[in-house]
């Protein structure tokens, strides 16, 4: 027996001779030779002068093997294909595979930062607490880390991801077009990370496609295992599913399932199209090499971290690899080719919302608060204040148990008694955490009280102290990008108007009134020139400025006479920029004596109820998304300063529950001019129009954005003067 | 909806995906009960059915032919059961232990052999179900069949196993014979209850338990090629994903007894089968935690033991050495 | 050879102290060869090794923090071996310390750090002694093995935990992310075991050594120390001796869940100061619960002898993923070659055990079964069946 035994063991250590001599048939063996050995390197490598000149050396430490085919191989490819590119004496790289087990990570990343590597990838989410800490004891090191968006606000480190929902969406798209049965089946690990982006991309790209798809989604609980994957796949196809998808590396035994039912696949992380030739419609492939030349130009530039980045679409991080053999019908793949040109071009979002979290789940969890609201005007303006009233309301609404604390009308004229710091006072008496100071006329004050209430959270709408670096930590700010929605105002006033002079009710003169003026008129001359056929020089625009929000008598001009004024004077179209509505109120009466005029009221979404039948349309605030996700992060401890100007989201432009600022058509547009102005809307949300594009000059005459340029969101937001056309005075 | 579980597709889709995932628990349990029985544990047949898993894949892969596969999963499984009766017989090391031992070095060895020899994931053509055999041969039996009510159902369920499938099944009463019919059976029985009484006997308890440990790594070696190359038809760095481990608790679970056994993989296999379904159908979930679902499995073969575990008794001599005096 | 060292018998029981390490460099040695088959230079690989595992004071001190959870783990196996247990189900016991210690930290994140650590470190030790407890409960009054219970409950673990850190343990600010990394927000600064800066070394190693020297004292000085190896030597003549033999094989599961528990507890306050998951057992628990089995065994079922034991283990763990760093070799290498240690340290028990016979020279042949380190009644249960 005892021979047999020991041949046994003979035959086993012939079997490690074999696994350890065998020929590889991978093509690209790592260079294992111990000239590249770190050790060694890192003994001889102590200055940095030396790092300079010597090639650029890359660690990345990963959870699974180079070759799983998914998330690990991603990077390794990405690697080579930098070190192909930079050649070998240029750039070298070092790996820690299958490094699971966190603890080991960690010492690996340690390592080689002390072995003076020049950037360390931490190439796992569960690597961020350890990066945390290690990051900060190797300042000249440079760190990066994925997938997150978190840096944790550490110089050396930076974060990047993978936009997976994307390539989900666009794969969910597909395969719902391709569907007959109408069931798609997922089979991923566990509901979180990259898997769940993809998973819910996946989802909600079939939904969108066919509303009445059923998208069945088996979680097995595990990365790693293959057969209860391919079982998962097997109970999909079961129950109908005539389409599969999954992410991770255990899906190589759903790719299996896939192939022998001849069920359609659809990859993502890396191309599976070589496990199943004849199932896999289409993959959506991880390319780092762009993250990856960014940084290392960024850290061989001595800038360490602090950004992050992440691989999408657009910047062709992600790539849709359509398998050559599959044939996709014309109709799915045009579907599918729109889908993906409509993300990367910003005008399609994967979850609708301008937040990628759905919104009521945070919402259950974050625990009521406190907010405190200070309005210039009443609440019920039909404006401005109203607008931000109903932001508020929306948090109580959405965050259930919250308590709103509203102030109103502090301005010198309405309560000439009342000091913003004495409102705060009594707010943070009451228990607020959180308080909107919702003008720019708060601003100064703003930074007063927050610098005398560290603990409680200022947002300041429309001022700019955070961006300047003013602002203490606890005050950010937020504006919503209204200049777009001020463009399609001037767009349908240029199709209305008759006598070609439109009339602007500005409120006082700063650089969002500015700004705001001047897109009006920029969207006012484009639709004037490209749907009238008009010439742009021939477009009246004049401006006039009450000198305040709303009237104060005695303090500012009278809106009501201005507008009046407008009116007999022959303009035919006002819009307003005050937060009041005497713009509409007095079209609507010139109307019922027969004049031909129209207006198009602000700031909030019902403003045209007033006076139908002369209203263009109203470009309103929405304030209640962002004042929620403020709320939820001030309950759970997460907020952090930031200056944010919020995009329209183009989807749902009239949904006050979606986006921050929109656009509502008014009943006096004739088909005509909707037709024209929904088509100017659209050609907005794809980025084919931009009314801030070049030539532009200032009032003055000198030119502010050259031809072939477009604007800067900086240039946009410090607008200097009033545009040359326009009339009315810029200072 | 919970009533959509109760329909023919989905019962039939439980009872399908049932039979099929208890297949690789099938073969290596019944090879872990053997050993045993004859009074040795092995917790190395993880290791031993990734290296199966990989020969057989590999084999496949180079020639085409999966028979040929299972050959060589059954001559590694082989030698790794030798390997593990030399340890665990010879050396009367720790048992428990050194099947970890024999885990790791299996784990890793598979993984190296795959990252040497092959370096990517691949897929390969092993053994079909059997419906695609007959509809080739017969083709016009299978629909024929498949139009009765019942038989055609029960056709269903057949036709989409692969013969590995069958042979797992069959071994059950094969299993069960040797142990109980034959004298082979009542040496390793007597191995494992009471080795010296045995010895006393002329029953050699060393060459018992080798045959039984060399049989269970055989089986565990065919365990891992009706993953590689029949159930998933590739290889991947830690394919089996703890499998191994569940095998060596249904053991128990069947308290030595192949009937137990089946009994017992086929319950794991199907309440895995119906979570899964579960979840295919949308079913809504207490606390939306896909995991208590994932579960069920683990926790009901405990359940189910609590309630039916009174009368099974251990082979008294399980994980001692034996040596006779010299 | 053997004979040689019964003839000197003090060099025989230097002999039998050192064989795991003389087994392990066997095993090295024929790492050594793979190595050199991979084109790896085995002697630079092995310097690679030591460098990484003692090298330099940082990495003395991660072989030592990684020891940590291992001598923790092992001496609960060192008790529940003694009782005749086998405990595989360290993983998922190591798990339910951590859930249970972070809980404590993640609810008063106001507290003083000395009034939460200990308590945290308490609910870690409860929680991995219900996590042992259950298949305790099972194994005495129901008849259940404590081999399939403790598989079983390891998995059971892993899914509570990806769901507990999933959902309603998640970090807030996760939670605002569609893409949730499964983890819990970090506990208060205040509550970061202490640490001898600038190494990583915390506070965990000195306790879990003081520990080993309490376990011992338990086993071999107190009354129900004593009963629970009685139980384990011959639960029979226990259960004549008045013993309550179930009752102590609760205990026993119970103590040596509890100790995996607590290693739980000291991985979260003196290492990652916060829960998390990669979907996986290993990822949190670096398969301590496994390899605690192996250093108890390493440590002959001792908890003095476990300290070095651990010590060595480490240093093998922290010096491999060295190797593979310096020498670009493949991680499955070292599993495999982490296989093979514990194969010829585990076989290396032979010599011991005939240098043992072959010492009671002119004995008749012995007809009971040789001598094992372990107590002969391991993993004889059928007392509960009666």
């Amino acid at each position: 027996m005892k021979r047999y035994a020991w041949l046994a063991l003979l035959l086993i250590l012939a079997m490690a001779v074999v696994a350890c001599g065998g020929t590889p048939t991978t093509t690209e063996e790592p260079t294992i030779s111990e000239e590249t050995a770190p050790t060694e390197a890192a003994v001889e490598e102590e200055t940095p002068a030396e790092e300079a000149t010597g090639p650029f050396r890359v660690a990345v430490v990963m959870p699974s093997a180079i070759n799983d085919l998914a998330f690990s191989q991603s990077m390794y490819d990405a690697l080579t294909a930098v070190q192909n590119e930079m050649g070998a004496d240029n750039f070298e790289f070092a790996y820690s595979e299958n490094m699971f087990v966190v603890d080991d990570a960690a010492t690996a990343i340690r390592d080689y930062a002390s072995q003076g590597y020049d950037l360390v990838l931490a190439h796992g989410s569960q690597y961020g607490s350890s990066l945390q800490e290690i990051a900060p004891d190797f300042p000249d090191t440079s760190f990066a880390w994925g997938t997150t968006v978190d840096t944790f606000g550490i110089p050396n480190i930076y974060a990047y991801e993978a936009r997976s929902e994307e390539g989900g969406y666009v794969n969910g798209v597909l395969a719902a077009g391709l569907s007959e049965s109408g069931i798609l089946g997922v089979v991923g690990p566990i509901e979180t990370g990259d898997a769940k982006l993809y998973v819910d991309g996946f989802v909600a790209g079939a939904k969108a496609t066919n509303p009445d798809i059923t998208v069945n989604v088996n979680y097995i609980g595990s990365f790693s295992d293959v057969a209860l994957a391919s079982e998962a796949a097997n109970t999909q196809v079961g129950a109908g599913a005539d389409g599969l998808t999954g992410t991770a590396q255990m899906v190589v035994g759903a790719i299996g399932v896939a192939e022998e039912n001849g069920v359609p696949w659809f990859g993502t992380q890396s191309s599976q199209t070589s496990l199943a030739p004849d199932v896999v419609v289409a993959n959506q492939v991880y390319d780092w090499t762009g993250i990856l030349n960014t940084i290392i130009e960024n850290v061989k530039n001595g800038e360490l971290g602090g950004t992050s980045f992440a691989l999408t679409l657009e910047n062709g991080g992600l790539v849709m690899d359509y398998n050559p053999d599959f044939d996709v019908p014309a109709e799915a793949k045009a579907a599918a080719d729109e889908a993906a040109a409509a993300i990367a071009a910003g005008t399609l979002s994967v979850f609708g919302g301008e937040t990628a979290a759905p919104a009521e789940e945070p919402a259950a969890e974050a625990a009521p608060i406190t907010i405190g609201m200070v309005l210039v005007g009443p609440k019920n303006d039909h404006g401005w204040s109203q607008a931000h009233y109903e932001g508020g309301e929306f948090v109580v609404e959405n965050m259930p148990g919250s308590d709103l604390i509203v102030f109103e009308s502090l301005n010198p004229a309405d309560k000439p008694e009342a000091t913003l710091e004495g409102v705060v006072d009594d707010m943070v008496a009451e228990g607020a955490t959180l308080i909107l100071t919702t003008s720019d006329e708060f601003e100064e004050d703003t930074l007063g009280v927050a610098e005398k209430y560290p603990d409680v959270t200022f947002v300041n709408v429309s001022g700019d102290d955070a961006l300047t670096g003013e602002a203490p930590p606890n005050l950010g700010n937020v504006m919503g990008r209204m200049e777009d929605m001020k463009a399609i105002a001037g767009c349908a006033a240029a199709l209305a108007t008759e006598t070609g002079n439109i009339g602007y009710l500005g409120p006082l003169i700063n650089f969002e009134t500015r700004r705001l003026t001047a897109s009006a008129y920029l969207g006012a001359r484009y639709c004037y020139e490209n749907y009238r056929g008009m010439a742009p020089e021939d477009l009246g625009f004049a401006v006039s400025w009450i000198g305040f929000w709303f009237n104060i008598p005695g303090v500012t001009l009278d809106p009501t006479e201005v507008v009046t004024n407008f009116f007999d004077t022959g303009t035919d179209v006002v819009l307003s920029g005050i937060d009041t509505t005497e713009a509409i109120d007095i079209a609507g009466q010139r109307a019922e004596v027969g004049d031909a005029v129209h207006a198009v009221p602000y700031d909030f979404v019902a403003a045209c109820d007033i006076a139908p039948d002369v209203c263009l349309g109203v470009p309103f605030f929405s304030w209640g998304p962002s004042y929620l996700a403020m709320a939820q992060a001030v309950s759970n401890g997460t907020w952090t300063q930031s200056w944010d100007w919020l995009p329209a989201d183009w989807n749902n432009l009239s949904d006050p529950a979606l986006t921050n600022v929109g656009w509502v058509n008014g009943p006096a547009l004739t088909e005509e001019m909707s037709a024209s102005l929904d088509e100017f809307i659209a050609g907005m949300a794809s980025g084919e129009i931009n009314v801030w594009a070049g030539p532009i000059n200032l009032q003055d005459g000198t030119t502010y954005i050259a031809d072939g340029a477009t604007a800067t969101d900086d240039e946009i937001w410090y607008l200097p003067q009033l545009l040359e056309g326009m009339e009315g005075s810029s200072e | 909806m919970i009533s959509d579980l109760f329909t023919t597709t989905v019962l039939i889709g439980i009872l399908t995906s049932g039979i099929r995932l208890a297949t690789p628990y099938l073969f290596a349990s019944i090879g872990e009960m053997f050993g045993q029985r004859s009074g040795v544990l092995n917790l190395g047949v993880e290791g031993m059915m990734l290296m199966g898993a990989f020969a057989a894949f590999y084999v496949t892969l180079t020639y085409g032919n999966p028979w040929l596969g299972l050959l060589a999963a059954v001559i590694v499984g082989g030698v790794m059961g030798l390997a593990m009766a030399f340890i665990s017989v010879t050396l009367g090391a720790e048992q428990g232990i050194s099947g970890i031992g024999v885990y790791l070095f299996g784990l890793g060895m598979s993984d190296l052999l795959f990252q040497r020899m092959l370096g990517t994931v691949e897929t390969v053509r092993g053994f079909r179900p059997v419906g695609d055999f007959f509809a080739t041969q017969f083709p016009n039996l299978l629909p024929a069949l498949l139009a009765i009510p019942i038989i055609g159902s029960i056709t269903s369920i057949l036709a989409q196993q692969n013969i590995m499938v069958y042979l797992a099944y069959a071994l059950v009463p094969v299993a069960w014979f040797v142990l109980y019919r034959t004298t082979l059976g009542l040496k390793i029985r007597a191995a494992g209850e009471n080795p010296a009484a045995a010895d006393a006997l002329g029953v050699s308890v060393a060459r018992t338990r080798y045959a039984t440990v060399t049989l269970g790594g055989i089986m565990a070696g065919i365990a891992g090629a009706s993953l590689s190359i029949a159930l998933l038809n590739v290889f991947q760095q830690n394919l089996t994903s703890g499998l191994g481990f569940i095998a060596v608790a249904l053991v128990y679970f069947g308290g030595w007894r192949p009937y137990g056994v089946l009994f017992g993989a086929l319950l794991f296999s199907m309440v895995n089968a119906l979570q899964l379904w579960i979840q295919a159908l949308n079913i809504p979930i207490p606390f939306d935690a896909s995991e208590l679902l994932i579960m069920m499995p683990y926790v009901l073969t405990i359940v189910v033991l609590i309630f039916s575990a009174g009368r099974v008794r251990t082979p008294a001599a399980l994980g001692t050495p034996y040596e006779r005096g010299s | 050879m053997l004979d040689f060292f019964v003839k000197y018998p003090r060099l025989g029981r230097l002999f039998d102290m050192l064989l795991p390490l003389l087994a392990t460099l066997a095993a090295l040695g024929v790492g050594a060869i793979m190595l050199q088959l991979l084109g790896a230079n085995p002697v630079t690989a092995y310097g690679a090794l030591l460098q990484g595992a003692f090298g330099s004071q940082n990495a003395l001190a991660d072989t030592i923090v990684r020891a940590t959870p291992l001598l923790l783990v092992a001496l609960g196996i060192c008790i529940a071996f003694r009782a005749g247990v086998i405990n595989i189900g360290g993983e998922g016991q190591l798990v339910a310390g951590a859930i249970l210690g972070t809980l404590v930290g993640l609810m008063f994140p106001e507290a003083p750090g000395i009034v939460i650590v200990p308590l945290a470190l308490v609910a870690g030790f409860i929680g991995g002694a219900i996590w042992g407890g259950i298949p305790g409960l099972l194994k005495a009054y129901y008849n259940v093995n404590e081999i399939l219970s403790t598989i079983m409950l390891n998995i059971i673990a892993v899914q509570g935990m990806n769901y507990l850190l999933r959902q309603p343990m998640i970090d807030p600010a996760q939670a605002q992310l569609a893409s949730r990394i499964p983890q819990t927000a970090r506990l208060a600064q205040a509550f970061d075991l202490p640490r001898w800066i600038p190494t990583r070394l915390h506070l965990g190693a000195l306790i879990a050594v003081i520990l080993a020297f309490v376990v011992y004292i338990f086993l071999w000085r107190t009354t129900i120390g004593y009963r629970i190896r009685a139980v384990g030597l011959n639960p029979d003549a226990s259960r004549y001796a008045g013993i309550n033999v179930k009752r102590n094989i609760v205990l026993a599961l119970l103590l040596s869940g509890a100790f995996a528990g607590l290693a739980g507890a000291v991985q979260v306050y003196g290492v990652h100061h916060r829960m998390f998951t990669d979907g996986s057992l290993a990822g949190f628990t670096g398969s301590a619960g496994f390899n605690g089995i192996v250093v108890a065994l390493f440590g002959k079922l001792n908890p003095i002898g476990a300290i070095p034991a651990a010590f060595i283990f480490g240093a093998l763990i922290v010096g491999a993923n060295s190797l593979q760093r310096a020498m670009q070799v493949p991680a499955a290498l070292i599993t495999a070659l982490n296989g093979l240690v514990v194969v010829f340290v585990v076989s290396s028990d032979y010599f011991s055990r005939r240098l043992a016979r072959n010492r009671r020279t002119g004995a008749e042949t012995p007809a009971a079964p040789p001598k094992s380190t372990l107590p002969p009644a391991l993993s004889i249960e059928g007392e509960a069946s009666q």
